[in-house]
């Protein structure tokens, strides 16, 4: 099964489809792949069939044709060759995992107490080198989520005015993580799963659908972010079940400039059955089936009603898993002020005031106006990050007129 | 955790005891067995973060600022809002004045989500289009920012005399440049006497630059001033107060100059001899009832360097032609129509029969710029499209040079016509920048104009290959902003012509951006009028 024909670009190029597994060869030089030659004849084929003639291949289609299907079998033997799942040899290779994470740490703890030992004022002169080769070992040691968190404290020193007190309070968080890893058997298995999670064990995704948190709600999208890196890009949307009031964070993860898998448009809304990871404060979730599309959502945003009742939340959720770092922060009449030397702060209707941080705040004010809006932002424990996408500034104005 | 910060920062080793946090985390951490003191400090340390943490405490606004005042513009619809944040989205800010104008006829305004965008306009074009579509919501914001200052204003700010005048004696030279400006049309005498009390000490660039402030009201009472910039160390400087004296008709500098000219130029009508030449004239159209005879300097007249004239020419200049187009150049051209009793047309054909036709038709076309003399400015467009100068490379140079600066000049009417016979016929002034001359109609174009461009960009894309690049392209860029809505449709049609795209890539790139602008333009005017 494979279609074929010649094409008058720049030059006459030579197109073969072979239809089984949707491989394409043209003789264009076109880097895209497949190319745009290959694509019409494929939309001439499915369009009008009656355009395609059935013939005998020319040797051009025949000779790569008969390479496609040694290749073809080729992948289909491998798997065969490979050995059945070894339920003993997967448990050797787990507990060599575990002796090797279990290594790692204890450099980290031997490493974080010299820190502590010699003093942080001697980081100032040592650079960034000892963190990076620190991080490296994790990464060997496969905690790659221990080496993540420690790349992230690496860029403290310095930076602010109050870099050693930040400083010391994520060592020391760092620090409780490895002792409850410690631990870890004493621990309720939600917990156990997220510290397990945190160290650097990922769980595939149809690992979490069967863990079985599965929430079939109406969900809200209500923003994401983006973080770049130099190789790949994560984003982070934050989502919130109208019926359960249970708040959902979907990460993805792109390289360079490719699309992202899913598509949310913030301020719409969907009928999905979600899957949470385990964890003692279920937050991080994918789609695991839309019911519905999503449709523009013009009604005000569910959250709380003043920053009290959000960080009495906020204090619960940190009481389960206490490595908690973003929280969604939906609250509802608040005012966008800007104090002095561009100090930020959102104001409830208590008067109630917690730092505003992030780009998006001169758009929130002009949205605001000086009255009581509705915002959704990210909670880091310091600031409040707004979640602004354009699409968002149309609706976030659901507040009352003044009166 | 200020005692274990300070623990933790100069180091445990140099330390006796365990820092106390005086929380109950202290029991927690005393209650885990076998810990190292680096180790319980790290550990305190993690506790007492995420107790803060939880316990964060918000602190309470003393007082709100006062909220913006309602509303008395409904905003414009939500379509519009799309269409109007695409033009920021997409860079294409050359669309924002009509946009801008589309929802101030319609009484309506941006929405509060564009406002951040609009007050962070920097084109001064741009800001006074925004201006009336800000709303009460824009001025209100515009307040709370140094550099949004200039919309927190419902109309623009005017300063006055004594302000700009302070603007002047302690602004950078951009501002005093534009205060003098200002302050020139708001008193022509005061502006003269504050440029004159500090004339010495600036520098000869800057000198030159704020003379041409004085071009605006010109009159006899700057005559004085200007004798004294003739005396400038700089030449450019003295040549810029040579124009400007020139231009004073009074003025015995204009006198000078007008004896000096009429020594050089012998203007005579030629009764035509016989039957012959009568013939000719008439088959010609080419009546030649005038002669225009140059006689340029033998050598430099060292008095002419006060009036600012330079002794040396450029390069490819003769200096002899050098020194009669100066002297040419300060003359108001109405003055020889006016001693020969003849028409521009007439006069500067007939300059181009003359052996020095070329140094003549330089001299006027200034001359002719200088003194905005409007009919000459249109004869000396038209004599330089048909003349022949391919004998003199210098002339050639400059052809072109001139021909924009005439076009620039020339009343819009006049100019619609000539650039609409330029586009019918590309071949008579291949070299002209098409893009450049059509910019400098008002938008949007009248329909004329509008037509003549797209018939001549479909006549070009005919040709295919053999289309002139250049002068496509330059079409294809002035019209996207340009074109009045009711030729969108033909616009577009002819943008998606594929034969010419896949030949001619630039032209591809230009029909994207052109075909890009008429669709956000056709989305605005639609939802707006919605």
């Amino acid at each position: 099964m494979a279609l074929w024909g010649e094409c008058q670009g720049s030059a006459l190029y030579q197109v073969r489809v072979h239809l089984p597994d949707a491989t394409v060869k043209c003789s264009c030089p076109s880097r895209k792949f497949p190319c745009k030659h290959a694509l019409a004849l494929m939309l001439i084929a499915a369009g009008q069939p009656e355009l395609v003639p059935a013939a005998e291949p020319p040797p051009w289609v025949g000779e790569w044709l008969a390479h496609r299907v040694r290749a073809i079998e080729q992948r289909e033997q491998k798997p065969k060759k490979a050995s059945p799942p070894d339920a003993e040899a997967q448990a050797r290779r787990a507990g060599q995992r575990l002796e090797r994470v279990r290594e790692g740490i204890e450099a980290l703890d031997l490493w974080m107490q010299d820190l502590v030992r010699s003093g942080l004022a001697s980081i100032e002169v040592a650079g960034s080198s000892p963190w990076e080769g620190q991080a490296a070992r994790l990464v060997d040691a496969q905690a790659s989520g221990l080496a993540a968190r420690l790349r992230g404290i690496s860029g403290l020193p310095r930076a602010t005015p109050d870099w050693a007190g930040e400083l010391l309070a994520d060592l020391g968080r760092l620090a409780l993580l490895t002792h409850a890893f410690g631990c870890i058997d004493d621990l309720d298995a939600p917990l156990r799963a997220d510290v397990r999670q945190l160290v650097g064990w990922s769980l595939k995704e149809e690992d979490v659908v069967a863990a079985g948190d599965l929430v079939e709600d109406d969900w809200l999208v209500l923003g994401q972010f983006v973080d770049e890196d130099e190789r790949f890009r994560v984003q982070r949307t934050w989502l919130k079940g109208i019926r359960s009031d249970r708040v959902a964070m979907v990460l993805q993860f792109a390289a360079g400039t490719a699309p992202f898998g899913d598509t949310f448009a913030p301020a719409t809304h969907f009928e999905a059955t979600l899957a949470f990871w385990p964890s003692a404060f279920p937050l991080r979730a994918l789609v695991h089936v839309r019911q519905t599309v999503a449709v523009a959502w013009h009604d005000r945003l569910p959250g709380s009603d003043s920053f009290a009742a959000f960080l009495l939340d906020a204090a619960h959720a940190l009481g389960r898993q206490p490595w908690l770092g973003r929280l969604l922060c939906v609250v509802r009449d608040v005012i966008p002020v800007i104090g002095q030397n561009e100090r930020w702060s959102l104001v409830d209707r208590d008067r109630a005031a917690i730092p505003l941080g992030g780009t998006g705040t001169w758009s929130l004010l002009a949205i605001s106006g000086g009255h009581p809006i509705d915002v959704a932002g990210e909670w880091d424990g310091r600031a409040l990050r707004p979640l602004f996408a354009s699409a968002w500034a149309e609706r976030i104005t659901w507040s009352r007129p003044a009166t | 955790m200020t005692t274990l910060k300070k623990a933790a920062l100069v180091g445990t080793a140099r330390l006796t005891g365990m820092p106390a946090t005086g929380t109950p985390v202290d029991d927690l951490v005393a209650g885990i067995e076998g810990l190292t003191p680096e180790r319980r400090v790290l550990l305190s340390a993690g506790m007492l973060s995420i107790f803060r943490r939880a316990g964060y405490v918000p602190s309470t606004a003393a007082s709100l600022p006062a909220p913006a005042p309602a509303e008395t513009l409904p905003p414009c619809s939500q379509g519009a809002a799309r269409a109007l944040g695409d033009v920021f989205i997409d860079g294409r800010l050359e669309l924002l004045p009509e946009a801008f104008l589309l929802l101030t006829n319609a009484g309506r305004r941006v929405p509060f989500s564009l406002l951040v965008d609009c007050l962070d306009l920097r084109d001064p074009v741009h800001r006074e289009a925004a201006r009336p579509v800000l709303g009460e919501r824009g001025v209100w914001l515009a307040h709370q920012r140094a550099d949004w200052g200039w919309a927190s204003a419902r109309v623009a700010h005017e300063p006055d005399a004594r302000e700009l005048t302070r603007i002047w004696e302690e602004g950078r030279s951009d501002d005093r440049l534009a205060a003098l400006g200002r302050l020139r049309e708001l008193d022509a005498t005061g502006a003269r006497d504050v440029l004159s009390s500090s004339w010495k000490q600036e520098p000869s660039e800057f000198r030159l630059s704020v003379l041409a402030a004085l071009a605006a009201r010109l009159s006899k009472d700057d005559e004085a001033f200007l004798q004294t910039a003739l005396r400038d160390r700089a030449g450019a400087v003295r040549a810029a107060a040579a124009s400007l004296l020139a231009r004073l008709p009074e003025s015995t500098f204009a006198a000078r100059a007008i004896a000096r000219a009429d020594a050089l130029l012998d203007i005579d009508k030629v009764p035509p001899s016989g039957m012959w030449d009568r013939l000719k004239a008439t088959v010609s159209r080419d009546d030649p009832q005038f002669t225009v005879v140059a006689r340029p300097p033998e050598r430099f007249d060292p008095e002419w360097d006060a009036d600012g004239i330079s002794a040396k020419p450029p390069k490819g200049v003769g200096e002899r032609a050098h020194w009669l187009m100066q002297a040419v150049a300060l003359v108001n051209p109405t003055h020889w129509s006016e001693r020969a009793n003849a028409t521009p047309f007439e006069l500067t054909r007939a300059a181009w029969r003359g052996e020095w036709g070329a140094a003549v038709s330089i001299g006027w076309s200034r001359a002719a710029l200088l003194h905005d003399a409007k009919d000459w400015i249109v004869a000396l467009w038209d004599s330089w499209l048909a003349a022949d100068v391919g004998a003199d490379p210098h002339a050639e140079v400059i052809r072109g040079e001139l021909l924009l600066q005439l076009f620039e000049q020339m009343p819009p009417d006049t100019a619609q016509e000539r650039v609409i016979a330029l586009l019918q016929d590309p071949a008579l002034a291949p070299d002209l920048e098409l893009e450049s001359m059509l910019d400098r109609f008002a938008r949007p174009w009248p329909d004329a104009l509008g037509t003549a461009v797209l018939d001549a960009i479909e006549a070009a894309v005919a040709l295919g290959s053999a289309a002139p690049t250049v002068q496509l392209s330059g079409s294809i860029r002035a019209a996207g902003p340009a074109l009045s809505a009711g030729l969108f449709d033909r616009a577009l049609a002819l943008a998606s012509h594929d034969t010419v795209r896949a030949i001619i890539t630039r032209v591809a790139h230009d029909f994207d951006v052109f075909a890009h602008q008429i669709r956000l333009r056709q989305r605005l005017h639609q939802e707006v009028a919605r």
